[in-house]
């Protein structure tokens, strides 16, 4: 059974979970060019790697944020978006 | 809610193995925002100090930190309760009443840890439910809110989930229950 560790309810199955997507951080819609703001709303890069994602656990509704390897689905950390120094780990 | 609670209680049941019972009717308000924990203090009642906790109060009304700034209050009687208006919404700023129409059962006896581990991935008999802590999980694959508490000094398992998943969770318990030697059986607070 995969787990995951919600920052918020510990340790759960990773069925107690939804997928996000991946976290990026917004331009300035006031300051971003159109060609910044094209890339930021259509493109993905699927590079495996360390990614930032979003994640729900479901019965509590708690939105996260997971550091996680797409290449070995190893995930690093997990903690509340803003709240990085309270992070832990799986 | 559930209406076959009566009809499928078996004469065969043995409720020290295993009683389930269906209290969707307790009454029970939620309440949420920024000043909810002031709001709730203001009328009187005891709040949990941290999330994922709950306390009962001196009139048997199950008081629920569900976040930061979230709470659900449960109680047989509505007079324990507090009452929030949706006009009073608009002159509580930070204070927003949240409708709570949960299935609401409770699981007592000697099989109800075999009961839950059939139904929850979690494993119950640690520490998880001490200390008045809750629980926010899946119970038979859907989202629920799990707590221990003693009643007339035995242990009983609350689970709350969204009413629409109640009749499920329902014939889910109850079938489970049956094979164990249990059954479902009214809640009667004196002798559950």
């Amino acid at each position: 059974m995969k787990l995951l560790k919600c920052p918020i309810n510990g340790v759960r199955p990773v069925s107690e979970f939804i997928f996000g997507g991946e976290f990026r951080e917004m331009p300035d819609p006031s300051k971003a060019t159109d060609a910044e703001w094209a890339a930021y709303v259509f493109y993905r890069d699927n590079a495996p790697g360390i990614k930032k994602e979003w994640w729900f656990h479901s019965p509590s509704g708690t939105w996260f944020i997971a550091e996680r390897n797409t290449a070995t689905d190893e995930v690093l950390t997990t903690y509340l978006l803003g709240k990085k120094q309270a992070e832990s780990t799986v | 809610m559930i209406a076959s609670t009566k009809k499928q209680a078996s004469t065969q049941a043995d409720k020290n193995l295993l009683a389930i019972a269906d209290v969707s009717h307790f009454k029970r308000f939620g309440v949420k925002g920024a000043k909810a924990a002031e709001w709730l203090s203001g009328q009187g009642i005891a709040l949990p100090e941290s999330n994922n906790s709950w306390l009962e109060t001196s009139s048997a009304t199950l008081v629920m930190r569900l976040g930061s700034s979230e709470f659900m209050i449960e109680s047989q009687a509505a007079e324990n309760l507090p009452t929030l208006s949706n006009s009073d919404q608009f002159a509580t700023p930070g204070v927003y009443k949240v409708p709570r129409a949960d299935a609401a059962f409770i699981i007592s006896g000697q099989q109800a840890l075999n009961l839950l581990s059939e139904l929850c991935t979690l494993d119950l008999v640690g520490e998880s439910l001490s200390e008045n802590k809750l629980l926010m999980t899946q119970i038979a694959g859907i989202s629920a809110i799990l707590l221990k508490q003693s009643i007339n000094g035995k242990d009983a398992y609350r689970i709350w989930c969204d009413g629409t998943y109640g009749h499920y969770l329902w014939e889910t318990l109850l079938e489970i229950a049956m094979e164990l030697g249990g059954g479902a059986f009214e809640f009667d607070a004196q002798a559950f």
